[in-house]
Order: C-alpha cells, then structure tokens, then sequence
C-alpha cells in the first residue's frame, strides 16, 4: 500500500526536493549517453590536469626552467618550447585553468543573466523594455571588441578577473533564453493556481517558475561556458589577458610568436589545439543533446 | 441581502490603442451579485468570445477592470488591505478547467494541496496539515493513500480535477468558481463531479458560480443564469424561466442548437428562423447598438442604434432586447439583487 | 471474435475484423484495441462513443492507417469493399486514403497547413491521392464544386486558414475529406474545439454532403447528444472492446449493456431537473486489465462468470449486439 507522503509546512522542504532532484539527474545521464560521453571527456581532461599536478613539478612551466626546443623523450614527454618551459607542465596547469575561466565566466553569466531574465520576463513592463533593449544591444556588439579595449585599461589581469570580465559580458544569451520562457510560464495554469493559494511573487519565481527552467538553465550554462573558454582563449592568443600564468590561448600565442609551426615544433602547438578540440568536442556533445529538453518536443510522426 | 461577492458594472478592454483599432472589450457593463445569506448556485454561459472566462478572471481578483468594480462583503478589490485581501483569498476558491495545465509538472499532486495549507496557516503540525488534506481529498470523493504521492501524469483527468476540488474545499471558502470544471473531463465522470459540486453547496452551504458553454449541466446545477454574448448580458435570470422559455434570440439560438440525447427530438424542432441566424464572421467589429444585431433574424432598424437596456419580462428574468421594451427597463446591478434576494 | 454474417458481409461497405492495435510504452504494452469486430453499411452513419482509453480513437485512426510510431496494429482485417487494407502496401494505402476512405480529424486547427493557402492544401489532397496528371483547371472546378457544397464561398481558396474561423476551418477538413469521393469517412471528433451553434452547422453539412456523396460515415466522438443527433447506428466501446452496437433509437431507449445503461442513466437533460448519476469506479487501465469482462469491477449487476470469462459480441436480438454474459443464453 502507498503511504502517502507531505512535503513539511516549511517553505523549502530541501530533502525531499533534493532527493528527488538527485534521482532525475541520475536518470538523465542514463539516458543521455552522449551527454554523458561530453562529460566523461571533460572529465578525463581535467583530470589529466589535476593529477598531473600531483605527479610533476609546477616548476617546470616556469620560464627558463629546462632546455629550450627538445622534441618529445622520455625526460620531458611532450617536449621543451622556445622559452625553456617544460610542454607537460604547462598542459597541466594550463587545463584546469582553461576550465576554471570557463566555468567561473560560464556561471557568472548565467547567474546575472537568469536573474535579469526572470525579473523582466515576469514583471514585463519597463523593467522589461530596458533590460530587453539593453541585452539585445549587447549581443551585437563584439564581445571580442569590448575586452580587447577593456584589457587596454585593466593591468594586472589574474585568472579569476578575466573569467568575470568575460562573465559580465556573457549574460545577454541566457537572459534572453530565461525571459522568454519565463514570459510564458507567468501565464500558465498552475501559476493561477498558486497565486491562489497565496504564493507571493517571490515563491512563484523561485518554486513555481524556476524549478521549469533546468532544461535551459544547462543549456544555456554549457553555451556560456563555451563562450567564456572561447573568448578567453582568443583574449590569450592576442597576447592579452594573464601574463604570469600559464594557459592554453598563452600558449599558443607564444607559438605563434616564435613560429612553432615552421620550426616544425609540433609539441608546441598541437597539445593546445588537440586540448580545445577535446573541449569543444564535449560541450557540443553536451549542448546537442540538451537541445530535445530546451527545444519543444516534436509529436510523434505517424506511420502507414 | 448582504452581499458576498459582486461585480458592479464591470467592463475590461483589452489591447492598447486609443481608437478602436485592437481593442477588444471582453466584459461590457456587466453586474453579478452573490448574496451572503443564502447559498446557490449560478451559471455564467456562453461561448468561445462570451467574456465569461474574463469574467471569472475579474471576479478572482485576478485582473483589474477597466471600469466598475468588484465588491467583496462590500469592499472594493482595489481598495482593500493586505489583510482583507487574505480574507478574500480564502474564502473565494476556484476549480479551472484543464485539470493537467493546473499542476505544475515538477512536483507531486500533494504540493497543490500543502501550499494553501502552509500559506494560509491552516494547519499547526505536519500532522495536523494531513489530517485536514487527507480530510478534504475525501470529501471530493477521492482516497488519500491512491492519490498523494503522485506526480499529476499519473493520475487520471477526472483524479485530477477531484484533487481541485479538495484543494478548494481546504480553505473552507463561501464562493467557489468553476470555469468549465468538467469539459475537459470524460462524460461518465462528469457527472460525479458535478454532483459533487452541487453537494458542496448542499451540504456545506458553499455558493457556486458555474461557468460553462453547456447549456444541459448549467441548467441541471444552478438555480440562476446570465447568458453572455461578447461581453454583455443577453438574458438572466431563473433557468427554469431562460432555458425552457428563452426569450433573446440568441438564447433561443443556442437552446435549439444543444444536441438533446433524444434521437427523436433532433435539431430543427424549433422554427427555421432561429436556424438562419448566421455564424459568426471571423474577426469581431465594433457594432454600434446590440451585438447580436448583425445575425438577429428578428433585427430592427433600433437594434443597431443603441445597444437595448434589460427588459424585466418577469420577475425573475430580464432580457436585453428591443423585441421586449413593452416591459419594464430594468437595471443590471437592480436585477442582479432582486435574484440574489430571491 | 469473428461472427458470421455471411448476408451483411456482401451487403457492407466496409468490414473490421477482429482488430487488434497495441501501444508499446515504456511500462509494457497496452492493448488499446482488443478484437473490435463491427460493419458499416452503405450511406449509413454509425457512431462509435466511448470515453477516454476505450479505444474508438485508436480504432478510427488504425482503418486509415495513421497510427503514432509506437502503436502496432497487431491483427484483425480491415475489408473495404472486400478489399483488407491493412495488407496493402505502403503505397497503395496512401492512393487509398482520401479516395476510398477518408478522415476529418479533431481539431482542425492542427491539421491545417499554417503556411498554405487553403486552395493550394485542397489541389494537394488531390495530387497526392490520385495518380494521372489532371491538369489544374479540373482540380479548381472540383474544388469549387466542393467548397460550395460546404457552404463556403469560393474565395476561400485564396485565404490562409488563420483567416477563418474555426467552423470555416472545419468545413474545409470536410471539404478535404470528400474531394475524391470516398465510400467512408471517418469524423474523429470533428466538432470538439467548436461552440455548439456552429458545431450545429458543421454537422448538419456533413449531413446534407455524406447523403449527397451516398457515403458511410463514422463518427468517432464522448458526446452522446451528438450521436442522437447524427448518426443511426451506435457502438458503444470501453476498455479497447466494443460492447454494444445497434440502432440509435434502441441503444437510447432500450440499452442492454450495463455500461450503456449507466451511461444513457448519467445524460443530463434540458427537460427536467434530476440528480446527477455519474458511474462510479474509474476506467479500466489498460496496462493491467481486470479478468474476465473489463467493466465487471463497475457493474452493479456483475455475476461470478464475469471475473471469469470474456464476454463475447454476440447478435441477441435482430440488429442488437451485446457483449454481456446477462444474454448468454443456454451456457453455463
């Protein structure tokens, strides 16, 4: 016989949410093997880095730290660049802070950006015409353009700064995304329903509207995420952004400038390139197959 | 008579514009009273265009009119406090007609139920709140055990709208509106939930205000009817009186059009004049004088004048119609009290 | 449960044997047309009724053979005019549709093409069901012919469906389905998304045009004031199976099926003011049916044989069939 249960009289009854929550989102990597795969990539790439870390000295991306120009041996695996650094070391220091950026700009822009979406797509209005037309200026205009000119003033740029400058930047996407849909969810049935019951609007953002909106909450964070690596490394290859820190767009800025392709020093630039086609390979993996969550759902074609 | 919940001469246009260009006025100058000392029932019908759905919105507190007003125990919706408009919360429920659209598909069916519980205070332990959910499932015909727990796709249609009416039930209301409660509900079931309602007020004393396009259930279950047409009240009053004798046409135009289950009254048992009342033309104009002017077989050159005033042809029915002036005008906010007194 | 009905066979348009359709979902399969076994005579209206999960959907929509990918027409025959269109080929099935049996299906709303004229969706009907290059002048006259006959005016054809309303986009469904002449259409539920004056309208032209055409017709539908109305001839279905079918008078006067009788018992009327009698219990599911007779666990004059055995659609009376173990004369 079923027991019934009841979430408790409290506002946010977290357990049984999250345990519920916990069980879709395990189901959902079951069933979405090429999702799952894109994660599994990153995964095993970062984790390339962080154990690396465990194994090899850091020191050895400093510059100067070993001989310069040494193809792949044993000693240094993935070879020696023009500026002495070791190629592993670098990778391996390189890779995590590749993710750290894109992550951090990644959630920087969703953050603000559903924020943004959720309050214009459900209060309309004013508030909803300004931030509408400020965003969609936004998207025209080059990000690319902005944090050159922005890195022109900024001096001392740490990881963590450039991954919120490009974070700020990232926001009009999914603030589009979260208003639209929240545009429509305002008006559905059940939302009548619990401003009958007495939700207030905050409870109706966050426990009716919000819950609604994972599907595109990923989506758009996998985009965003994409985005902030892509634009970070363009920023890098430039010879803009961290200085002091080894990176993969860094990396292969220093190639370009010493002309690793024509020494035919392939240890330089291939581990850069294969690192952010592993990368975008497994965020378009992610990306394609949240699209069936966040597109509508097509009815089923008939047969003869 | 004290009134419970009215709506005095409300209109609501929607669509911006200062002219007439897509403008819509969905409820026109219409006045409804429900009365606090006796229980009923009454139908609000008509069809797709009628304002009836507008109409509950308005009287939900929902929308705002644009002129009138709606008077809850006297008080105006828009002038109330914080603490009133808890009061009216509570005690005016509503049962909606998609009975999958009202539940938000991420959570179980109990949420629905827990929410006006916790929101309201109704209860003053998790087991106390139970007691009173698993109470009110019960009295809307339902087993707690078979229903609680459960996401809303895996109960049925009819489960679904029961659990509605339970929620409603939760916050012990005076007035509960049902908008089309059982059309998108199967026939076998429709029914059971009907009855269900009419005992709410039976037994409980609870008024209905029964919002259908069907004419055969509206007249089944209330005790009084307005018929809407785009907006305005074509006819009101008893249902004994508007649904067996109807006297606007358009009234007898859907009364002749309901597909009786009788294979041997079928359609053409009234005059061929009702039946050359045209179909509605796709977009709606702006129609100086009555509305149903442009597809009244009976028209007049008065009828597209001015639009016609409530004529009192009995004590318990009015009908806005020129065919009728030899009766007494009568006013909507004046008719609504005499049936609500009644 | 195939009866022989070796006169009525020669006699009727078309002929559904013992047909079986089931749903593969992720909990199982669900048989959702259990052996439905019924005839439709020539110019006759017959209606099928039946609330939601009884199956006359599925059913209406397994003779045209336009079935979800998930649904799999398991057995059965489907005889137009002793020809079984369920062992056509793909190809001969789609000539088939529309000139031979047709469909209007719910909601015209949905079947409209948004973004072509109305005209345009009309000639493709014909192109696409008919083989032979006729040349576009015959295809208009046709189409007028036919848009007149729905009283609609000949200018529709130029007009996109938005621009009409829904009854006018409902007669040019009804439009579509006659175009070719079939000998049956199959009205799914036309008039469920229209206010009852123009639903009135859509029927009485469906009417006027299917006794024109000397067409059958089966109307697929939960509304029984409507069958009353419409048709002569009901099947009443529940739970997948057919338990009832005979003249439209005699199913509303003279029920015999318990269902039926609850069902005609719960019709509220404009006459007189009743009590409401709804039938209590819930719809059988069909992931895990009840034994024996699937609406035993309902009936209030259900005996042991009922959870037992399954009744089968047997012919107690001239023109009256019954699924119910009640009529079972002379078995155990």
């Amino acid at each position: 016989m079923h027991t019934a249960t009841l979430p408790g009289t409290t506002p946010f009854s977290a357990l049984t949410t999250l345990r519920g929550a916990l069980r879709r989102v395990v189901d959902f990597f079951r069933e979405n093997r090429l999702f799952t795969g894109g994660v599994v990539l990153l995964l095993a790439l970062y984790l390339f880095g962080l154990i690396g870390l465990q194994l090899i000295s850091p020191k050895g991306a400093d510059m100067g730290a070993v001989p310069l120009n040494l193809s792949p041996s044993a000693a240094h695996p993935l070879g020696t660049d023009g500026l002495g650094r070791d190629m592993l070391a670098v990778m391996v220091i390189g890779i995590p802070n590749t993710f750290k950026i894109g992550f951090l700009a990644g959630a920087v822009g969703v953050i603000i950006g559903t924020l943004i979406g959720l309050f214009a797509g459900y209060y309309r209005g004013y508030a909803d015409t300004i931030f509408s037309s400020f965003a969609d200026v936004m998207l025209v205009i080059p990000t690319l353009a902005i944090l050159i000119t922005v890195s022109a003033y900024v001096r001392v740029v740490t990881v963590e700064i450039m991954a919120l400058i490009v974070g700020l930047l990232a926001w009009p996407l999914p603030a589009r995304v979260i208003r639209s849909q929240t545009l429509s969810l305002r008006d559905r049935l059940f939302v009548q329903v619990a401003k009958l019951s007495g939700e207030n609007d905050f409870e109706i953002i966050t426990l009716q509207i919000l819950p609604n909106l994972t599907a595109y909450l990923a989506a758009s964070f996998v985009g965003a995420v994409s985005g902030g690596i892509l634009a970070s490394v363009g920023l890098e290859v430039l010879g803009l952004g961290p200085q002091n820190v080894p990176t993969i767009g860094r990396t292969l800025f220093y190639a370009f400038k010493y002309t690793a392709l024509f020494r035919g020093m392939w240890w330089w630039w291939a581990p850069p390139v294969v690192t952010l086609a592993i990368i975008f390979t497994g965020l378009f993996q992610m990306s394609i197959s949240l699209d069936k969550y966040a597109n509508p759902r097509l009815k089923g074609s008939t047969r003869g | 008579m004290k009134s419970l919940l009215e709506a005095r001469n409300v209109t609501r246009i929607f669509g911006s514009g200062l002219l007439h260009k897509g403008r819509t006025v969905a409820v026109d100058g219409v006045s409804l009273i429900i009365s606090e000392d006796k229980p009923s029932i009454t139908a609000i019908a008509g069809e797709s265009g009628s304002g009836k759905t507008t109409l509950a919105r308005l009287l939900l507190g929902m929308i705002q009119p644009t002129s009138g007003s709606i008077l809850y125990r006297g008080d105006s919706l828009t002038a109330m406090d914080g603490r009133a408009r808890k009061k009216f919360r509570r005690e005016v429920q509503a049962i909606f007609q998609d009975p999958y659209e009202a539940y938000n598909p991420v959570y179980k069916v109990d949420q629905t139920l827990s929410t006006p519980v916790r929101k309201f205070r109704l209860a003053h332990s998790k087991e106390e709140a139970h007691q009173r959910i698993a109470e009110s499932l019960r009295m809307a015909g339902l087993r707690p055990e078979e229903t609680l727990g459960r996401y809303p796709h895996q109960l049925s249609g009819g489960q679904r709208q029961r659990i509605m009416v339970a929620r409603a039930l939760l916050l012990n209301p005076r007035v509960i509106l049902a908008d089309e409660p059982v059309s998108m509900v199967d026939a076998s079931l429709r029914a059971t939930i009907l009855e269900s309602l009419v005992r709410l007020k039976r037994e409980l004393g609870i008024s209905l205000i029964y919002i259908t396009h069907d004419l055969t259930t509206a007249y089944q279950a209330s005790q009084n009817i307005y018929i809407l047409y785009r907006g305005s009240v074509a006819e009101v009053g008893s249902v004994e009186k508007v649904i067996k004798d109807p006297k606007h046409p358009y009234t007898r135009l859907l009364v002749s059009s309901v597909p009786l289950p009788d294979p041997d009254i079928r359609w053409g048992g009234e005059s061929a004049i009702e039946a050359r009342a045209s179909a509605p033309s796709a977009p709606l104009q702006e129609v100086r004088g009555c509305k149903f002017s442009n597809r009244c077989p009976y028209v007049m050159a008065e009828c597209r004048q001015a639009p016609p005033p409530l004529y009192r042809t009995d004590d318990d029915r009015a009908v806005a119609c020129y065919l009728h002036k030899n009766s007494a005008p009568v006013g909507g906010r004046e008719m609504a009290e005499s049936l609500a007194l009644a | 449960m195939v009866r022989d009905r070796a006169q009525d066979r020669d006699a009727c348009v078309l002929d559904v044997r013992d047909l079986r359709v089931s749903y593969h979902t992720a909990a199982g399969p669900v048989r959702a047309v259990n052996g439905v076994s019924f005839f439709l005579r020539p110019a006759e209206r017959l209606g099928l009724v039946g609330e939601s999960g009884s199956g006359k959907t599925t059913t209406a929509l397994s003779l045209m053979r336009l079935l979800q990918e998930s649904a799999v027409i398991e057995g059965g025959e489907v005889l137009l005019d002793g020809v079984d269109l369920l062992r056509l080929s793909q190809e001969a099935m789609r000539l088939a549709r529309f000139a031979r049996i047709s469909l209007i299906p719910q909601g015209a709303m949905n079947s409209l093409n948004p973004m072509m004229k109305v005209g345009e969706q009309l000639r493709d009907t014909i192109r696409a069901h008919r083989n032979g290059g006729n040349s576009r002048v015959t295809f208009d006259t046709r189409i007028q012919e036919v848009l007149q006959s729905v009283d609609l005016y000949a200018g529709v054809m130029d007009r996109y469906p938005h621009e009409l309303s829904g009854g006018m986009k409902q007669r040019v469904c009804i439009a579509m389905a006659i175009l070719l002449n079939p000998k049956v259409i199959i009205a799914d539920e036309p008039t469920s998304a229209l206010d009852v004056v123009v639903q009135r309208q859509v029927m009485e032209t469906l009417r006027r045009v299917q006794e024109a055409l000397g067409a059958s017709v089966i109307l697929v539908g939960h509304d029984m004031g409507l069958m009353a109305q419409f048709v002569d001839r009901i099947g009443v279905m529940y739970g997948g199976k057919l338990v009832e079918v005979g003249p439209v008078r005699g199913i509303f006067k003279d029920p015999l099926h318990p269902y039926t009788q609850l069902l005609i018992k719960s019709l509220p009327n404009l006459q007189t003011k009743e009590d409401f009698r709804g039938i209590p219990g819930l719809t059988p599911s069909l992931l895990a049916p009840p034994p024996g007779c699937m609406f035993h666990p309902r009936c209030p004059q259900a005996m042991q044989r009922c959870s037992v055995d399954v009744p089968a659609l047997a012919e107690v009376k001239p023109d009256r069939w019954v699924a119910c173990h009640l009529y079972d004369r002379g078995q155990a």
